[in-house]
């Protein structure tokens, strides 16, 4: 029992320490590590969508899933799976990436955002609360998405050969044509202006900090809908623990970088909409309940041999890109509120129809 | 005994499953069948939580986990 706590909190730890170091490289503020805000940048950086400001093939995605993956086969725990209703993971992964957008974060650069004294991410937190509570009440009311069964290895692999072209990809960067892709932007990452390395190395070490992430997440299942749900179902404060351990680090980090503004008003990449910030979290914690965890979980379960995980992966990547494309960011427009609201009701009734499947 | 097939079963359903199995037969053994090492892990910490003991074989790369249920003295 001890040894899992230490092996969570480790895991904690160095996420929180990864992402204090990659703010320092370049990252935007508070986002040192945010799975749903990378997968965006790369879909800018693929031309997908047209949020281009941070466009960048960002390292840190293929290293955690190819991390996973390591840690996976070293640990004899790879298993190639797919199968559970691939399709309505696909579009739970779009919905996740829908409320992350509208939030401006995934769980990951939730906590970061809190450890960062930006006290719309504990809206967020309320928000994420209640949604994982809704999926909880679901899963017990027997929700369930059927079987993975095995597959053949080249069905686990697919993902990660993608993610080793994206890592070739950003150390090459070609010019397919002149208007790209590969896009680039103009902040918020390694190697660009005023960063201490340049894009060369802002590869190598996005990359490798990305491995030791996905190894120690892989080791210890981090998650971060799996704390709150974990305690809300069987009242374990395993997962909560890496929750909170990487919120405390970042947060000292913060204090002793002089980088914690607490409040509301200015935070990075932050907005105030309180109604917004909750009910876009609260569609990413039901959507990720019913997926089985997290953006960042469902990166290493890809990572593990999960076609299915891998699937949720690139309904989040789609996700982020249509998020963008159709003004639905910030959920500032009405476009937006339609969405988060709408995604939330369809989230709902996936899980309500998928219930007691008979097999 | 009570037996929980939970084969491909995404996180948490093989611990919901086990858990539903535990309150509904209380005192029965609960036999399940597990094809990730995740669940192996939850399904052996609620059982000590619940109090319970596990006896956990693996095949390759699926784990059978036998609850043996407190003795009530």
């Amino acid at each position: 029992m001890k040894r899992d706590y230490v092996t969570v909190i480790g895991a904690g730890i160095i996420v929180a320490l990864a992402a204090l170091l990659l703010v320092y490289l370049g990252n935007p503020a508070n986002t040192g590590l945010c799975i749903a805000c990378f997968e965006r940048d790369i879909a800018a950086a693929l031309g997908l969508h047209d949020f281009r400001q941070m466009a960048w093939l960002r390292p840190e995605i293929p290293g955690i899933l190819l991390g996973a993956l390591a840690a996976a086969v070293a640990t004899r725990e790879f298993r190639p799976t797919a199968g559970s209703a691939p399709a309505t993971r696909f579009l739970l992964g779009m919905m996740v990436a829908v409320g992350a957008m509208a939030f401006l974060g995934c769980p990951t650069r939730m906590a970061l955002r809190i450890a960062g004294g930006d006290l719309n991410a504990v809206v967020g937190l309320a928000g994420f609360v209640a949604g994982i509570a809704i999926g909880v009440r679901l899963l017990v009311t027997g929700f369930n998405l059927g079987r993975a069964s095995t597959q053949w290895r080249i069905e686990a692999l697919i993902l990660p050969v993608l993610m080793l072209a994206l890592v070739v990809l950003a150390a090459v960067r070609p010019m397919f044509k002149p208007a790209g892709p590969i896009f680039m932007g103009t902040t918020g990452y390694p190697g660009c202006a005023g960063t201490p390395v340049g894009i060369g190395m802002g590869v190598v070490l996005c990359l490798a900090a990305g491995v030791v992430v996905g190894i120690v997440a892989q080791r210890a299942r981090l998650c971060f809908v799996g704390g709150i749900r974990d305690f809300l179902l069987i009242r374990s404060g395993l997962l909560l623990a890496g929750f909170g351990t990487v919120v405390a680090v970042a947060l000292t980090g913060n204090l002793v970088l002089g980088r914690f503004h607490p409040g509301f008003a200015n935070q990075p990449m932050a907005h105030t909409a309180h109604a917004w910030n909750f009910l876009g979290m609260a569609l990413v914690g039901l959507a990720s309940v019913l997926l089985g965890g997290c953006p960042f979980r469902q990166l290493v379960l890809a990572g593990s041999g999960s076609g299915d995980a891998a699937v949720a992966v690139l309904g989040m990547t789609v996700g982020a890109a249509l998020a963008h494309n159709c003004n639905i960011v910030k959920a500032a427009s009405p476009y937006g509120k339609a969405a988060v609201v709408a995604c939330l009701c369809v989230a709902i009734v996936i899980g309500w129809i998928n219930r007691d499947r008979q097999e | 005994m009570i037996a929980i097939d939970a084969m491909g079963l995404s996180c948490p359903l093989p611990v919901v499953r086990t858990m539903a199995s535990m309150t509904a037969h209380p005192g029965e053994e609960i036999v399940i069948h597990v094809d990730n090492e995740a669940a192996k892990e939850n399904i052996t910490r609620l059982a000590h939580t619940k109090g319970y003991t596990a006896d956990i074989v693996r095949d390759q790369l699926t784990y059978k986990l036998t609850l043996h249920p407190a003795v009530r003295g």
